[in-house]
């Protein structure tokens, strides 16, 4: 891979990684590692895609892993060495109120909330990244909707509210 | 674009690398591959194509029959067939039709009219298709109402109770989503489909739906009153009102009984757990489920594995139609569970022979998921 392709893939789909890896595990602190590994898997798998659409999904679903991963080995990130730890930058989370609505749902909810509402994923495909029947999304993104709507009105004594969310 | 989109897709366009962190990641891949044994032999071509755009298959009515209020859940999947038995068993209703004096089957306030169109209602759940002239929208912006209510024979007994504006997309025999005039659906920037709440005479249609642990069945021909108060439009939980009123309507109570319960006691393929029961109506399909050991998913809103998604009629016919719904425990110290599932067409009850359960497993070395089905048959 030269240094072209390089810049390639990371330009294009490092920051969708974060933002993968923010939905999963609700923080930012662990982005670049699994950067890093996604992008390491791509190099030695030497994977051939049809367009860039499969090459999406297929880092999509490749991050997802690493986050899974990443969390079954919680030991590993409280030991990275002092060297490492001083390249590493955490960027910044979103603030704002929806934002921290968000981060009290679920993980699979938040997932799918991102992949809907941002990549333009629909339940279907979505259920292929998270291992769950297109009706399990759509309950997932449902709930989450809802969810979303009471803890964003909450403390609000009015009736029930069709929000669009 | 929605407010909730707008502010969503700004927090997220917020998150990002840093132009250093990225150089920095640029810098250790090239590095890795120029140590990676495989080198830079990865010849690989990019075809940039602009991306598809998805749409999503929406699980609303259709628009294609005359019978069916585009409201309800069950309409894009129900043949004509089923409608007319449908409607001879009473699982569907249009009080209009054989509306008495002392029925409200419309009603108008504030130059606003809210009249019932369908109602679809089982044993322990109904769908109330409401249609509403009169009020006006402007462009992009979502209707919204500020309360809602339900009473069956003067009783409040519905344990949930929820509603939605149709937003004008439907399913059509192909399984593409378009609008009720059959134009395929249009997208915004973000890719995310354009509603259309108003139909071409300009009316809303607002779907009820409501469930109770009751048998409704006895309530047969007592009053079903629903209402809805102040109309305006809303988005991320701010509404507006813009007309202040409520609208209330009362008609006699129709529903289908049809119910078929079993007992199975049988393993749900190899994990340890047992269906019990079943209980089946045409809208719904609840079981009781013997765990082997406790479910701690629930907690974190999951649900449980193996995943009850579909059913398997006497004709060979799978039948994938299962929304998920409600789940949890009965009895904890027992793990005795139950699973309620509401269906997107209706169940022939019966001509149910199996319930299909599916597990997903993570394929290594593909990274995809794999589906694997599990039959329980029962007699």
């Amino acid at each position: 891979m030269n240094e072209m392709q390089a810049q390639r893939l990371v330009e294009l789909y490092s920051d969708m990684i974060l933002r993968i890896a923010y939905h999963y595990m609700n923080h930012c602190s662990d982005a670049e590692d699994i950067c890093q590994s996604v992008f390491l898997k791509y190099l030695t798998m030497n994977k051939h895609f049809k367009d860039r659409e499969h090459e999406k999904a297929w880092i999509i679903r490749t991050t997802i892993n690493e986050c899974k991963d990443s969390l079954k080995s919680a030991w590993r990130r409280k030991t990275v060495p002092l060297d490492a730890a001083a390249d590493k930058e955490i960027p910044a989370e979103p603030q704002g109120e929806l934002s921290q609505a968000i981060k009290k749902l679920p993980k699979n909810y938040r997932l799918s909330i991102y992949l809907h509402y941002y990549e333009g994923y629909s339940a279907r495909e979505i259920g292929l990244f998270i291992g769950k029947s297109e009706n399990t999304v759509c309950a997932y993104l449902s709930r989450g909707r809802k969810k979303l709507k009471d803890i964003l009105s909450e403390g609000d004594e009015g009736g029930f509210r069709n929000v669009r969310v | 674009m929605s407010e909730f989109k707008k502010d969503y897709k700004q927090s997220m366009d917020s998150l990002h690398f840093s132009e250093n962190a990225k150089f920095r990641m640029t810098e250790k891949l090239c590095q890795k591959s120029l140590r990676s044994r495989k080198g830079n032999n990865m010849n690989k071509k990019f075809v940039l194509i602009l991306a598809a755009v998805l749409i999503i298959a929406a699980l609303c009515g259709a628009a294609f029959h005359v019978f069916w209020s585009n409201t309800l859940t069950l309409t894009a999947n129900t043949s004509q067939s089923q409608r007319i038995a449908a409607e001879h068993s009473g699982l569907s209703s249009k009080p209009a039709k054989n509306a008495q004096d002392t029925d409200t089957v419309s009603v108008t306030e504030q130059g606003v009219t809210v009249s019932v169109e369908q109602v679809i209602a089982d044993k322990h759940s109904a769908e109330v298709a409401l249609v509403i002239s009169g009020f006006e929208l402007a462009d992009g912006e979502f209707p919204d109402i500020y309360g809602m209510g339900a009473e069956l024979g003067g009783e409040e007994i519905f344990t949930s109770l929820s509603g939605s504006f149709y937003d004008g997309i439907t399913v059509n025999e192909n399984g593409e989503s378009v609008y009720d005039d059959g134009t395929p659906v249009k997208l915004n920037s973000e890719g995310c489909s354009i509603s259309r709440f108003a139909d071409s005479d300009g009316n809303f249609r607002f779907r009820m739906t409501m469930k109770t642990q009751k048998d409704m069945d006895k309530y047969k021909g007592q009053p079903l009153k629903v209402w809805i108060s102040n109309l305006g439009t809303g988005d991320k939980g701010e509404h507006r009102t813009d007309i202040e009123a409520t609208w209330t309507l009362s008609w006699p109570f129709e529903g289908s009984g049809e119910i078929r319960e079993l007992e199975v006691n049988k393993p749900i393929g190899s994990s340890g757990n047992t269906l019990k029961d079943v209980q089946l109506t045409p809208l719904e399909i609840n079981t009781v489920v013997q765990l082997s050991e406790p479910f701690d998913g629930w907690e974190t809103l999951d649900f449980l594995s193996p995943r009850l998604e579909g059913y398997r009629t006497s004709d060979g016919i799978i039948h994938n139609s299962l929304l998920p719904g409600t789940e949890g425990y009965i009895d904890k110290e027992t793990l005795l569970a139950k699973q309620n599932t509401k269906s997107n067409e209706i169940i022939e009850v019966n001509n149910v022979d199996a319930l299909i359960y599916a597990t997903y497993e993570l394929d290594e070395t593909t990274g995809n998921y794999i589906r694997d089905e599990i039959v329980v048959e029962f007699n």
